[in-house]
């Protein structure tokens, strides 16, 4: 098991299938990928996030879209995002 | 980590960085040496937790195991950092909103390996995603944060665990 993390999502990335296009070389997991194994834009892993924090726990609309940015916030990825 | 059981036992806003540094046996510009704010700290208390319980709850999904397995490895987590869960469960409301969101996040990260394992299930009745996740945390936290109520001594998810697994199990399944 690795310690990497994926630097849209966050989400830890212990085995090589976590990662894009299973390529330990790609810092960002398969749910930040697209379906060419670019990584998503800004915009496509807010909704995604926003989406992901709904279905599990079923939050607010806003609260969730407001706790996916703030989690974006803090990723390599997005830090420099106004 | 001193830092984590310290936040634990005191909670968030009790525990400041020189409780930690005493605890520690350093200075209190060594801790600021590692972290750069007292609420960086916090967070990564709060982190090592949050990670220890999703990598117990990964090993048990990875490996296939049944819905059954998958919630007692989620109890056995939270019992080995009951303290640190606690106070988080207790507190993440009047955290800082970073905090806020790292409890939140950890827990639709619990809810994906719980709503995994229980698609491999047969029978299920159908029912939305986070209304399956919501009633188990719903459970395990009511019981947890009466834990005086329900095992005074201590130990209540070990005490009550497998008769919650069991309920909850037979809840979500169809009637034969």
């Amino acid at each position: 098991m690795t310690d990497d993390q994926c630097i849209s999502c966050g989400m830890p990335m212990r085995e090589p299938k976590d990662h894009a296009t299973h390529d330990v070389q790609k810092r960002y997991c398969h749910h930040c990928a697209r379906a060419d194994g670019s990584m998503k834009s800004y915009d496509e892993t807010l909704l995604g996030m926003t989406a992901f924090l709904q279905s599990t726990q079923g939050l607010d609309a806003t609260v969730a879209g407001n706790m996916a940015r703030e989690m974006m916030r803090k990723m390599p990825a997005w830090r420099e995002q106004p | 980590m001193q830092a984590a059981h310290l936040f634990a036992v005191q909670g968030f806003r009790d525990t400041v960085t020189a409780d930690v540094a005493k605890a520690a046996g350093v200075s209190h510009g060594t801790v600021f040496a590692h972290f750069s704010s007292r609420e960086a700290l916090v967070a990564a208390a709060a982190h090592q937790m949050c990670r220890m319980l999703t990598d117990a709850m990964h090993r048990v999904v990875g490996d296939g195991r049944s819905l059954a397995e998958v919630l007692q490895a989620h109890l056995d987590a939270i019992t080995e950092n009951q303290l640190m869960y606690l106070r988080l469960l207790r507190e993440h409301a009047s955290l800082p909103v970073g905090l806020r969101t790292q409890w939140i996040g950890i827990q639709s990260a619990v809810a994906t390996y719980i709503i995994e394992a229980a698609a491999r299930e047969k029978q299920l009745k159908p029912m939305p995603q986070h209304m399956l996740f919501n009633t188990w945390i719903g459970l395990v936290h009511h019981y947890l944060l009466n834990e005086h109520l329900f095992a005074p001594s201590g130990g209540v998810l070990a005490c009550h665990g497998p008769a919650l697994i069991d309920f909850f199990s037979n809840l979500i399944r169809r009637s034969p």
